[in-house]
């Protein structure tokens, strides 16, 4: 198909999933444009906020208007691997033998809610690595592939941090985006209110299928990336690396680790989602400067000293962004 | 014009504006430091002793960067890449022609969306005005400009702030380049005027030359200065007296001194200058100097009873008018009995009668004028006749008087006689007694009494060609006796100029200044007196020739005024000028007399050392030129020398 078709075709579903989702979700665009930028970027989600913001709304909504496999999985301490991936039973076949039969987990789904995620052990979590990096899991010493798309959308909770496991690095690195929810503002919270307390019914259609979802996936890898655009996504990735020579002094102060190249993939496939629903055919450096909280900041890793201060992982890279030029040759050039 | 031209085409407009509007903006960044470094040099040279030449240069510097500025805005080339993504950043195209330019060699695998990226762009493009985006603006750098060349204006008009030793120094500085550029003009005009013939004299007047050189560098210092001036005299003092103890030099300097002129023109030079001052005055000349100046006086009291004329209306009126036209008539008369053709005379009475005294006046002035060159005329001639007549008759008299050139042709006309057939033994007779009378007087003359003995005995025996080849010999001799004295007149001329550089170092004058009363460049009494002192001698040798011979000048507004007893310069008939010489008597006490005048206060800003040396150069010198009595030379030279220890 001609890209420009393609890309009518992907704006006309990127909209029509921005208005069904709008139909259920009041505000939070940034969180439902996000879960949609990675959704098209093929990326995985972590949505972290306070209980009651819609989280899991947002996913049982994406869940509706997809028209894909939707598992949730409530994550707790007492979740085990199995549960969450399955496992052999034994059963009786027709024959009246008895034989092994996979019986397929949650995971085995294009959509998996894993809600409440930092409730489940280290060991659970860890369940998850294979598949939301390889897209298949490892049962038995049987590799099975999972149907794709795959898309996690993991929710947690910042605070009752009774009773919770946070999230291993090597785990977080595999979400694409890392979106923080927010209180809803005086208007939308009146809608939501409105909404939610006159029973009134809200019925969504399906948009998207899993094989458009793919097509569309792979028309995002195609938008182009100027050599200049590119450069800059690199040197934000490598100025969060401390005790580097490329380290801004906010780096060295207050970060313990840097991202990994995961980190640069997702900036530059978060930015080619957003150029092609701002309607453009090629990456800017904003699209690249606005993917580039949610893309890093569950990469970085911050010191005793920012904890001590209470200084986030978002200020850092705001201080980080500024201190990098976008243009580093145009930056030498006044005229 | 397809997408790829329409983005290159708008990227080169960029480019071109980009390079423009930096020249442009360079070019005012360079005028700002230009005038800043100007500044910083003004303000450094009112407080600080620096070279004038700072300023010069600092302002060379200041006018050279803004066109630096411009060509190296000019020079820089900005690539197409460059400038599509200044054009993205500027204009907010979300880099849409920096990935185009990107994208124009992309392969076929992605051609579809290359030509979807180029399209977008070339719209995008399409849009982009450089003109309206790079506007040539004067820049904020422009205010900042003329504020500092507001401040350098204003700094003008502040004074220096000097030290006393500095401005001294400055003003040695000046004089002794001032000092420098004139010894070595005036020496070059000696030697042109008056080529040296010997190499001692050669070598003095080329250290002369080369002593003002160095001077005119500036970088001596007022005592070195002084110290190489008095050396560089010592060594030509010692030259000329060298050359002056030769007796027939002596006699020739006196010759040449008295009457000016006579021991250096030939008889027949001068009867050639008397003919022609006889045909400028032409019929007026038998009329003497006396009558010129009778003459002059009576023009100046018809102009003194004019310029106080009544009104004509009135009866006194008309009776000065008569009585000054029958002076005017009386005028006229004497013009014409002394020959003399005085046409403004004339008019002169027309305008009178028209009662236009102004013109008259001017008329006046204009015959006036007529009748002081006709006395100088008639002066000059009569001088003229008076050294013609100084010349000695034979040959002797005129070795004995030292008028050499008189005596060479007397040489070359007995070698005419000897060579003519016509010569009698009479005249032969007479020219060997002629030619043993000079031997006396000849014996001053190097080998000349020789060569004349030679040519008397020669002509005895009859040898004509023989007598003739020893005349020839001597006249040669004479020759090289004359280009001699022209030599110690070079070194003595040196020496002068050598000794008022002195005295001009030494009191811290100029060198124009330092002109001694009396001894003018053009050896005229008066020269460097009063009104005409101020000659710089920074002229072409033309130029000072010009301006020595001022003798045909009329300066009225600078005559002598006030009042006389004696009336406008009337003698009485009884009384006579005579000329007595006085006599002094070297055993008797020195005449002295006690002057009165202003004193000055203050300090002196020469040294008691320096004006010691310059009132001694000034005593040695006229002890040489013979201008202190004999008597009182001992009691002059002992006097500066205590002074000295």
């Amino acid at each position: 198909m001609d890209p420009k078709e393609q890309i009518g075709k992907f704006r006309e579903v990127y909209n029509s999933l921005r208005e069904e989702i709008g139909k259920v979700i009041v505000g939070q665009d940034a969180i439902v444009d996000g879960t949609l930028n990675a959704l098209f970027a093929n990326g995985h989600v972590l949505l972290e906020g306070v209980p009651g913001l819609g989280k899991t709304l947002l996913v049982r909504t994406l869940s509706q208007v997809l028209d894909l496999s939707f598992k949730r999985i409530q994550f707790t301490p007492d979740l085990m691997p199995a549960d969450v991936l399955g496992t052999n039973m034994v059963h009786e076949t027709d024959e009246g033998k008895r034989a092994f039969e996979f019986q397929h987990g949650p995971i085995f789904a294009h959509l998996v809610l894993a809600d409440e995620i930092n409730r489940a052990t280290p060991k659970t979590q860890s369940a998850m690595l294979e598949a939301m990096q390889e897209r298949s899991v490892t049962i038995g010493g049987e590799i099975r592939k999972l149907d794709l798309p795959f898309f996690v959308l993991a929710t947690q909770n910042p605070i009752d941090q009774e009773g919770t496991y946070p999230l291993p690095e090597a785990q977080l690195d595999r979400f694409f985006y890392k979106l923080l929810v927010d209180y809803p503002t005086a208007e939308e919270l009146s809608e939501i209110v409105t909404r939610t307390t006159e029973g009134t019914k809200v019925q969504v259609s399906k948009v998207v299928n899993g094989a458009t979802l793919i097509e569309l996936q792979q028309l995002v890898q195609q938008v182009p990336v100027a050599s200049h655009v590119k450069d800059y996504a690199v040197r934000l990735i490598l100025a969060t690396h401390p005790n580097t020579e490329t380290a801004q002094e906010i780096t060295n102060q207050f970060l313990k680790f840097g991202s990994s190249p995961r980190g640069a993939q997702s900036l530059l496939l978060g930015a080619k989602v957003r150029a092609l629903t701002e309607g453009r055919f090629n990456v800017s450096f904003d699209d690249v400067a606005e993917v580039a909280l949610p893309a890093l900041r569950h990469r970085l890793i911050v010191n005793f000293e920012a904890e001590a201060e209470g200084v986030t992982t978002d200020l850092v890279l705001q201080k980080i962004m500024a201190g990098v030029p976008r243009d580093a040759v145009a930056a030498s050039v006044s005229t | 014009m397809s997408e790829k031209q329409v983005i290159d085409a708008k990227i080169d407009a960029a480019a071109r504006r980009r390079k423009l509007q930096r020249g442009w903006q360079n070019m005012w960044l360079g005028l700002l430091i230009g005038v800043c470094l100007w500044l910083a040099s003004l303000s450094v040279y009112k407080l600080a002793p620096v070279p004038q030449a700072t300023l010069l240069w600092a302002g060379v510097i200041g006018l050279a960067l803004p066109l630096a500025g411009l060509l190296f805005g000019l020079a820089k080339r900005f690539a197409g890449s460059d400038t599509a993504r200044w054009l993205d950043r500027e204009i907010g195209l979300k880099e849409r022609l920096s990935t185009a330019v990107e994208m124009y060699d992309i392969s076929a695998k992605n051609s579809a969306w290359s030509a979807l990226v180029i399209s977008d762009a070339a719209k995008a493009a399409g849009k982009i005005e450089p003109g309206k985006l790079l506007p040539l603006r004067l820049p904020k750098v422009c205010h900042w400009t003329l504020l500092v060349l507001a401040a350098c204006v204003g700094l003008g008009f502040v004074p220096e702030h000097r030290s006393q030793a500095h401005l001294d120094q400055q003003r040695d500085s000046a004089i002794i380049e001032d000092v420098g550029q004139n010894l070595t003009a005036l020496t070059k005009l000696q030697v042109q005027l008056s080529p040296p013939h010997f190499v001692p004299t050669k070598d003095a007047l080329e250290s002369v030359q080369e002593l003002g050189r160095e001077f005119k560098r500036g970088k001596l210092v007022r005592d070195e200065a002084l110290a190489k001036l008095s050396s560089l005299a010592e060594r030509l003092r010692d030259q000329s007296s060298k050359l002056g103890q030769a007796l027939s030099l002596k006699k020739m300097q006196q010759a040449a001194r008295t009457p000016p002129a006579a021991g250096r023109l030939t008889k027949a030079e001068m009867q050639r200058q008397l003919d022609e001052l006889k045909k400028s005055l032409g019929a007026a000349i038998e009329a003497k100097p006396e009558q010129f100046d009778a003459l002059k006086s009576k023009m100046d009291d018809i102009k003194i009873a004019a310029a106080g004329l009544p009104d004509a209306s009135s009866p006194e009126g008309q009776q000065a008018r008569l009585e000054l036209a029958q002076s005017m008539a009386d005028l006229a008369r004497m013009a014409e009995q002394m020959g003399l053709e005085m046409p403004n005379i004339d008019e002169a009475l027309l305008a009178l009668e028209s009662s236009d005294i102004d013109q008259f006046l001017k008329n006046m002035d204009f015959a006036g004028e007529d009748l002081q060159k006709m006395a100088n005329l008639a002066k000059a001639m009569q001088n003229l006749q008076m050294q013609m007549a100084e010349i000695g008759k034979t040959l002797g008299e005129q070795l004995e008087n030292g008028q050499v050139p008189a005596a060479i042709e007397s040489l070359q006309k007995m070698m005419d006689q000897l060579a003519s057939a016509q010569l009698t033994p009479e005249q032969l007779e007479k020219m060997i007694q002629e030619l043993q009378e000079a031997l006396g007087p000849a014996e001053d003359f190097g080998e000349c009494s020789k060569c004349l003995s030679d040519a008397k005995g020669k002509a005895k025996a009859g040898n004509k060609a023989g007598a003739s080849q020893s005349l020839a010999e001597a006249a040669e001799e004479l020759k090289k006796v004359l280009q001699q004295l022209g030599d110690m007149e070079n070194m003595m001329a040196a020496l002068q100029n050598l000794e008022r550089a002195q005295l001009a170092v030494g009191n811290c004058q100029s060198f124009g200044s330092c002109q001694k009363p009396g001894v003018g460049p053009s050896s005229k009494p008066g020269g460097g007196v009063g009104s005409w002192g101020d000659d710089s001698y920074l002229l072409t040798p033309e130029d000072l020739v010009q301006r020595w011979d001022n003798s045909g000048f009329s300066r009225p507004d600078r005559d002598a005024r006030g009042n006389t007893d004696r009336g406008a310069g009337k003698v009485p008939d009884d009384m006579v000028s005579t000329r007595i010489k006085g006599k002094i008597n070297p055993k008797g006490s020195m005449p002295s007399f006690t002057l009165r005048g202003v004193s000055i206060k203050g300090s002196s800003k020469v040294q008691f050392q320096e004006a010691v040396t310059a009132a001694q150069s000034e005593a040695r010198n006229a002890l040489n030129q013979d201008k202190v009595p004999r008597a009182y030379r001992d009691s002059v030279r002992d006097y500066f020398d205590d002074l000295k220890e």
